[in-house]
Order: structure tokens, then sequence, then C-alpha cells
């Protein structure tokens, strides 16, 4: 059979853009194939409607959705079509996938986060694993990823900081708001270390990517200089500058063939003008964001794989992953502060840039010994939009008129909100995972993904812990007033999970190198991987173990083609 | 509704011009004097603090709604709403909405918001596209001259959308 190239990659988020780049630069051809259009900086501006407002980088709900199964009541669950909630499991749908959306808060997950059932034991009703690799094997592709993404930072000595190879982040910060000094002197009085947040944006312009414009919107917006460490703007535009690299966009994958053997032959996808095309190569990785993920391998039949692609053992789909939490705000008044700092507070465009993971492992009376999490500081985010919205309840009657017009301007013009975000471990379980709904099929004909989504009520126990920690933070720092909350919701931007990578076939879907354990030329490279995710945004360790799994790749390949050195280096 | 579709072939931009000249795309007449009416009463110009007629927003919303992508039971939820407030309004006074003064609409709206599951439901949404009218970039047809983000002093985000890169046109 003629090959259409060597490496087709399904998916161009951080799970494809490091599979993407490593092999087109080592002389592999490569064909990505993503669903989504492909923006430019050209096509990205700070327009809360087409960002925030309207579905411009996700799907039409009424053609494409899932299905959704919450828990109801002691009786069951209850299963609604997205259409038909107010839940939206899209995520980014364009070449660079949902980090072209992210804030890029960057950590690492901690050595002990490798081994989570070790460290801390059973948890019931959870199914807890430790990863089949340790935090050395990463560590190096941690530390290729400050490089190749572009992370800015500056490293610290608190208890919890991870062992590096290198000492110092290759960019230096991005530029700081005055609040995070008021949050350094809070911790500072209250014996908490406070950690500078390294950041997957540029400072500076390097290498045909801008600097950061500090606009002031960042999180949920495509980055207009190219500052933003996106796998499009840091990786993928690289992989296609090698010469060796296609980008397919508006390529909906819907099915991977596979011949007698079990190995897969060919991708096949709706171009843009909704014909059926194909892809044939030789190796093919699959990264479309888990739930995704698991939905295409569920859709893949063929003649050794009954059940679907990698699913021998029933095990695609199961232990998906969100990131448990919840969040506060403090809310500081102008007129509580002095002229200066009612100043300093108003200013709009650099970041806070501050976390503390002071309870990253809890040992107390109360708590006893468990994994806790990160706190994460930030402005609330200025979309004036969905914060107007918001000032329309007053209790649960909605408020209008003069009072509404009131509110609203107290609201926006009286004070400034900080907040805290909570990470910690979503436990995988039975009731969190992904299937083929036997009732709905999207615009294409094909079953749409059945997500349950069942919380362990040990996140929330968790959650509230840290919670009130963030709590007693902002009001230390002289907050107004203060609430937290936790939710029991899954943030569909923090997904992870369904194809969990391990020793035992029959326990986990792909291998310790994240190939298919019952299909020998077919890696997963996204964030399905991962048994359990750490308590910390997962885009780091996607892009790290992409790189990992692409070198894995490249040596079952034969090694590069290319003469060392003779790909784009960043400084 | 056959306006509509022959505007849905139209760039967003182009049809936001559009619905500034012409007197019909979605709404009747009738239906319209009763949007602005509502509106204008969620939001009223005061001193100081801009109001729908200000802000371009029935015009806005009979734009926003129709545009592609809008989920149609939002449209159909806006348009329903509109004749059951009529219904309210002249079961309870036996007059048309729009002709009632500020002591009638007061409590009438009250009653649906408070009263009425679908009143409660359709009133929100009215005010949410309010806030999208006042504080949208102008580019999208509301917010006229930025008034909106002067009067709740937002700093915009940069680079604005120039008109051939918004919703609708990406």
């Amino acid at each position: 059979m003629s090959m259409d190239c060597d490496v087709c990659v399904i998916g161009s988020g951080a799970g494809g853009g490091p599979v993407a780049l490593t092999l087109a630069e080592a002389g592999y051809s490569v064909v990505v194939l993503e669903k989504g259009p492909w923006f430019t900086e050209q096509d990205f501006f700070k327009d809360e409607i087409a960002c925030c407002r309207r579905n411009t980088y996700s799907r039409n709900l009424q053609e494409e959705f899932h299905v959704v199964e919450e828990y109801a009541n002691k009786n069951g669950w209850s299963a609604r079509p997205t259409y038909d909630s107010s839940l939206d499991f899209w995520n980014g749908n364009m070449v660079g996938g949902s980090s072209n959306l992210m804030s890029g808060f960057f950590h690492r997950l901690k050595p002990r986060d490798f081994r989570l059932l070790s460290e801390f034991g059973a948890i019931d009703g959870a199914n807890i694993a430790d990863w089949p690799i340790d935090y050395e094997e990463l560590e190096p592709y941690y530390a290729k990823v400050e490089h190749a993404v572009g992370i800015s930072g500056r490293v610290v000595n608190h208890p919890q900081q991870e062992p590096r190879s290198t000492p110092e982040f290759p960019f230096r910060p991005t530029a700081e708001h005055p609040v995070a000094s008021w949050f350094d002197e809070t911790c500072q009085r209250e014996n908490l270390h406070s950690i500078p947040v390294a950041r997957a944006i540029l400072p500076h312009a390097v290498n045909g990517r801008g600097g950061c414009q500090y606009s002031g919107y960042c999180g949920s917006y495509g980055c207009s200089s190219g500052a933003k460490g996106s796998s499009r703007a840091a990786l993928l535009n690289r992989a296609v500058a090698s010469g060796n690299c296609e980008i397919r966009a508006n390529s909906h994958v819907y099915r991977l063939d596979s011949d007698a053997k079990g190995r897969v032959v060919a991708a096949t996808y709706y171009d843009e003008n909704g014909s059926t095309e194909l892809v044939h190569a030789e190796v093919f990785v699959v990264a479309c964001q888990a739930v995704e993920t698991s939905r295409l391998l569920l859709l893949s039949q063929g003649p050794m794989h009954p059940n679907g692609l990698a699913n021998k053992h029933g095990q695609v789909g199961k232990n998906l992953l969100f990131s448990a939490g919840g969040g506060g705000t403090g809310t500081f008044l102008y007129e509580s502060l002095g002229p200066e700092k009612a100043a300093a507070l108003n200013v709009r465009g650099p970041f806070v840039n501050r976390a503390l993971q002071n309870w990253y492992y809890v040992n107390d009376e109360k708590m006893g010994r468990m994994k806790g999490g990160t706190l994460e500081f930030l402005f609330r985010h200025p979309n004036p939009i969905g914060q107007a919205n918001r000032q329309k309840w007053a209790s649960d009657r909605l408020l209008w008129g003069v009072p509404l017009q009131r509110k609203l301007k107290s609201y926006f013009t009286a004070a400034r909100y900080l907040r805290f975000e909570v990470f910690c471990d979503w436990l995988p379980n039975d009731d969190c995972k992904v299937s083929l709904d036997e009732r709905f099929k999207d615009k294409w004909d094909s079953p749409v993904a059945r997500v349950k989504i069942g919380n362990h009520p040990h996140n929330l126990k968790t959650s509230r812990y840290l919670g009130n920690k963030g709590y007693q933070v902002l009001k230390a720092m002289g907050a107004d007033s203060a609430s937290w909350g936790v939710s029991s919701k899954p943030p569909v931007n923090l997904m992870a999970g369904g194809c969990r990578f391990g020793n035992d076939p029959k326990l986990s879907v792909l291998d310790p190198n994240c190939r298919a354990h019952d299909v020998e030329n077919l890696y997963v490279t996204d964030g399905s991987f991962m048994p359990t995710g750490g308590s910390v945004p997962y885009t780091w360790t996607i892009y790290a173990n992409a790189f990992r799994v692409a070198d894995q790749i490249l040596g079952e390949l034969g090694g590069s083609r290319q003469a060392p050195g003779s790909g784009l280096e960043f400084p | 509704m056959a306006t509509v579709a022959a505007l849905a072939g139209l760039p967003y931009a182009l049809r936001t011009d559009l619905t500034r000249e012409t007197s019909f795309v979605l709404f009747s007449a009738q239906q319209r004097q009763v949007v602005r009416a509502v509106q204008m009463h969620l939001l009223p110009s005061e001193l100081g603090a801009p109001g729908a007629a200000d802000i371009n927003a029935t015009a806005y919303l009979e734009v926003a709604i129709t545009a592609p992508g809008i989920d149609p039971d939002t449209r159909n939820t806006i348009v329903n709403g509109v004749g059951r407030v009529q219904d309210a309004s002249r079961e309870r006074f036996d007059v048309l909405f729009d002709e009632l003064g500020f002591e009638q609409r007061e409590p009438l709206l009250r009653y649906l918001a408070d009263e009425t599951r679908w009143g409660r439901a359709w009133l929100s949404l009215v005010l949410y596209y309010l806030f999208e009218a006042l504080l949208s970039d102008p580019v999208y047809g509301g917010n006229t001259d930025e008034i909106g983000w002067r009067w709740l002093e937002h700093q915009a985000g940069f680079p604005r959308p120039p008109a051939d890169k918004i919703y609708g046109s990406l």
C-alpha cells in the first residue's frame, strides 16, 4: 500500500504539536488533521462577542454535541444533550487546539504525583493508580518544553519546588501587577511561600513570535502577538517551516481503519466540503482531547478490534479526569485604600502571577495525611458582558432600571476583584467515563460521546479545605469582603484520562510509551494517558509527555533522517 | 422569516449596517415597539447612565439573534415572549404594552419576572442582550461611541476587531 505520509497526527493541540514538530524536523513526512479552522494572529482580537459569547472556537451544538450524564438523586442519573443544557464540552476547535485559549499558568507535576497510590494509599470508590514512569523520566521533557514552547518565570526555593535539570527559566517573568507585591508581603507575614507562577508567555519577541502586549485579556482569548505558547504559534508553525509537515484544517476524522492484523492503515475524514478523504500512514497519533480521543477509538471498530481500537479489555473511555476545585474572590474597594494604592490596584495589563502550594500535601489533625493542591491567584476576568450579566440578580430576583444601573456602576468602578482558583486531584472513578451514546448522533451520523461526570466525594473535601485557605489569604491581604465555594461540576477546559497508560494491558489502554497495548502503530499523546492528574493545570505535562512519546516514535521509525542541529532551535 | 433567510448569506457586519437603515429584519413593527419599550424600561436613560435608546439596543438585539450559529431556541424565545407580554398587557390593562405608562409597566414586568417561569427567562434574556449592546465592541452596532465602556470606566483590550474580522466573518 502506498503511504501518504510517515506519520498522521489527529488533533493539533498540546498533544499533537510536539509530535508533528519532532518528527517533521527529523525528516519524516507528517500530516496533521485538525477538525477546526486555521486561525492565525491576524484573526485574534480582544472581542468578547467572538471569543466568549458565540461559538467561534467551538462547534454548533445543534449539529455536534455531547450527551452528559449527571448524578440526579439517589434514584439514579440523568442524561441530556449539551444543546439542551448549559454545558459545552467543545474547547478550542482550531489549529493549535485549546492551547490557543489557555491562560498559560504552567506548573510541573511533583515527583510524588507519579505515585499517588503508593504515597497516599487507596481511597474507596476511586481507581487511583501509580504512573508507569517516574518524574525523572519526564523531567528532561519538562525542561525541553521551557525552550520549545517558551516559558517565562523565576525559580525560587520553596518546599514543593520540583527537581530541575536547569537552574532558571529561559525567559524572564512577564510584567507583574503591583498587587503581586502585596501578595508577597502578606505571605511573608503569614509564613507562606509565595510562588511566582511560570507562564507559557514570551515577555519579548523571539523567532518570529511577538512578546506579550499586556492588553489585560489573555485566558479564553487567542493571542494577537504570538507570545502565548500555543501549539500552533510555538510548534506547528516551525513544523510547517521544516517543509515536512502539512496541516489540513477543517478535517473531521471520524474513523481509523485497521487491517486484518490489527494495524491502523488509514484515517478517514470529512474535508471542509464534506467529502470523504483518507490518509494512509505508517504511524497514527491521536490527540483530540480526552473525550473526543476516546470517542474516536470507540468509533474505530475493525476486524481485530470489534469493540473499538485499543479496547480489547474495555478500558477506553474509563477513568476520565478533570481538575477538581473551586475558587474564591476578594473585593478590594478603592475607597478603603489610599489614592496611591488605589491607583496601583487599578493598573490594567500586567499579571498577578502568584500561586501557593503550602497545602500541596496536607497532614493535620483534622484532615489527616492526604494530597492537597494548588491555589492560583489572578484578577477576575475582565470580560465586561459576562460580569454585567451576573449583576442582574438580587438574590433570586431580577434587577432592572435605576437599581440595576447603580449596581453596575458600583461593581465596575468602586472595586477590583482578586480571585483564586483551586486545583486538586479529580479522583478517577467508575462514574466518570466516556462511551458512545446509543441514541444520539451528530450531523455526520456518528454516535456522539456520552460523558458521565461522576465526582468522588473526596474531591469536594479537598476543595473545601483549600478553598478555606485561599479565603484566609484574601482576608489577610485586606480584602473588604471575600467569599469562596467549591464545585462538583467538571471544568471542561481541564480534561484528561480515558486512555490511561500502564503496564497491565487489562487495566490500561496504553503502554508506558503511550502506544496502544494491542495496536502496534497507534499512539495517544493528549492528556488521555494520565491515570491521575496531579493538582495543577495539565498543559505543561501534556506538552512534555508528547515530546517524550515523539522521541519514542522517532526511535521506532529509525531515528532522525536529518543532520544533527538542522532544526530550528529556540534560544 | 423570509427576510431573515435572505440576510443569512450576508456578512454579519453588512447586516449590522443594513439594520440601521431598514425597518424590518425579524420583528414586525408592532413587536419592535414592544421590545423597545421593554428595553427602555429595563435600562432607562438616566442622568449619567446610558439607556437602551442610547446604545441602539433594539437593532442590536434583532441582528444578534438572527446571526448564524445562534440557537434557534433563543430566537424563538425572544419572539414568542413579545407576544406573551402583549397578551399579559391586554389581559391586565386592556391595552398593548407600549401604550402603558411607567406605573403600569413596572408591576406588569415585575409580575412576569416573579410569578411566571417564561417571563423570568424572557426578561433575563432581554437583559443579557442589553448588556451585549452596552458593552460589546461598537463594531457590532451597540455601545454607541463607546458610551457603555465610558460609563463603567471599562478599559477595552487591544487590538480591537476590525469590521471584517468579527463574529460571523471569521
